[in-house]
């Protein structure tokens, strides 16, 4: 799971990110800096109050976060002051497009790996 | 940690001896009396029991009608019935009716110690967890399906919690009288706890019929709530209001956008909405709570083809833009 988040982690300016499936279940929560001190159900309330906003940015005087929702999950990226938004917002879109289900392959295709 | 044991027999003699051998020879309880069923529920309401050894002939409530009692309000306590007129019909009775153990009288003091002893240790032979957050931990015991009861004391107040769960279904809660719903919601706020987990559950029927994240969500915004409601009372000011700019109209906010990005740049709207207060709120104090500070600024997509972004303020101004707008400029100008 890490593998699929390093792009982001690896952005300059990214403290953390945390992905949760659409009913909150945390699935993967990584900090760059410290520990995060909040525990996922923290995060998952913030992105509650959202309700369902597809998209949000969020400034906060100590940070900013970016919260992404897509059919696979809850996508949130905790950035300093002065994030890189921009390359945050791409980075993201290609995740989660690489998280989509691949639709399902009948007969022995689907033995082999692809 | 140190456990309540509550004995319960209107013969004061016996049951003086035996709280001085039991406290003698456990030092890691507090043995509590009643005279009878009527006074032991009345130490219930008030003390965290952990065990109940009760006679079973007594005045006013008898042994069963304290059972009964015992098994409606506060299933997860362990009860030993002490009889001196045992007959296996009582026993299956007492038995169907709950109680753990029932003990044939005389017995020695020593013997009782020991099966006391047994049945407390039994209440954390599963592990002890010290200075955790509970969501994820009972997370954890709902996706593994385990059958248990988790006890926990909150380590800021000292209150004590018990939740049974059934193949990871939580249900039971009980957080000293509070029971239910009600209960699970006060526990789950606590923060940090030390946990007690047992490999086995008493409590029959779901009282709950929740699933643990929609607990833990509620238990947090009913937390948010209280702890809101206290600041509001400490302070005239909503310490969790939002940080806003000084107050600037609409008008002036337009006129300032459209002379840094261009009178064309994707700016449909600017205007107050009062709406957006309490939404704001709620971000802010959950910022502060991630320790991020209050709120300054939020942009927002609905799926919608344009975006809102949303300046704190009393009331909130809201400015709606086009694609084509250079959001991350119009961000950066907003938050000034």
């Amino acid at each position: 799971m890490r593998g699929i988040f390093q792009d982001l982690l690896a952005i300059d300016g990214v403290i953390g990110v945390v992905f949760f499936t659409p009913s909150g279940q945390p699935v993967f929560e990584e900090f760059v800096v410290g520990g995060g001190g909040a525990s996922a159900g923290d995060w998952f309330s913030l992105v509650n109050v959202l309700d369902k906003a597809q998209e949000a940015e969020l400034v906060f005087e100590k940070g900013r976060l970016y919260v992404r929702r897509g059919p696979e999950g809850v996508l949130v990226v905790v950035m300093g002051l002065v994030g890189p938004t921009g390359m945050v917002r791409l980075t993201s879109d290609i995740l989660l497009s690489g998280l989509r289900e691949p639709k399902p392959v009948r007969g022995l295709k689907r033995f082999f790996r692809r | 940690m140190i456990k309540k044991v509550l004995l319960v027999d209107d013969d004061r003699e016996m049951l003086l001896d035996l709280k001085e051998s039991v406290s003698r020879k456990i030092d890691t309880v507090t043995v509590l009396t009643a005279f009878n069923g009527r006074e032991a529920l009345k130490c219930l309401r008030s003390q965290d029991v952990a065990m109940v050894i009760t006679d079973l002939k007594m005045p006013e409530m008898d042994g069963m009608e304290l059972l009964a009692a015992i098994m409606q309000h506060y299933t997860d306590i362990p009860v030993i019935l002490m009889t001196g007129f045992g007959t296996p019909e009582t026993e299956r009775l007492a038995k169907q009716g709950g109680a753990l153990e029932v003990i044939a009288k005389p017995f020695s003091a020593d013997a009782l110690a020991r099966r006391i002893q047994l049945l407390l240790s039994q209440q954390s032979e599963g592990g002890t967890l010290n200075n955790v957050s509970p969501a994820m931990f009972l997370q954890l015991i709902e996706m593994e399906q385990r059958t248990c009861t988790v006890r926990l004391e909150h380590l800021r107040t000292g209150s004590k919690g018990i939740l049974s769960f059934d193949q990871g279904e939580l249900i039971g809660a009980r957080a000293g009288d509070v029971q239910g719903l009600d209960a699970a919601y006060e526990i789950l706020a606590w923060e940090p706890v030390r946990i007690d987990l047992q490999n086995s559950c008493q409590t029959r029927g779901n009282r709950i019929q929740k699933n643990m994240c929609q607990l833990i969500l509620e238990a947090a915004r009913r937390k948010d709530e209280k702890t809101s409601a206290a600041t509001t009372a400490r302070a005239p000011h909503d310490l969790t209001m939002p940080a806003s700019a000084p107050s600037e109209s609409p008008a002036r906010i337009r006129s300032r956008i459209e002379r840094a990005v261009g009178a064309t740049c994707g700016l449909e709207q600017v205007a107050e909405d009062p709406s957006w207060s309490e939404r704001l709120q709620q971000m802010s104090r959950q910022g502060e709570r991630l320790k991020l500070g209050k709120l300054t600024l939020a942009c927002v997509n609905w799926g919608e083809p344009h975006d809102h972004i949303i300046r704190p303020g009393a009331p909130p101004v809201v400015v709606i833009v086009s694609p084509k707008c250079p959001r991350e400029k119009l961000m950066q100008l907003l938050g000034e």
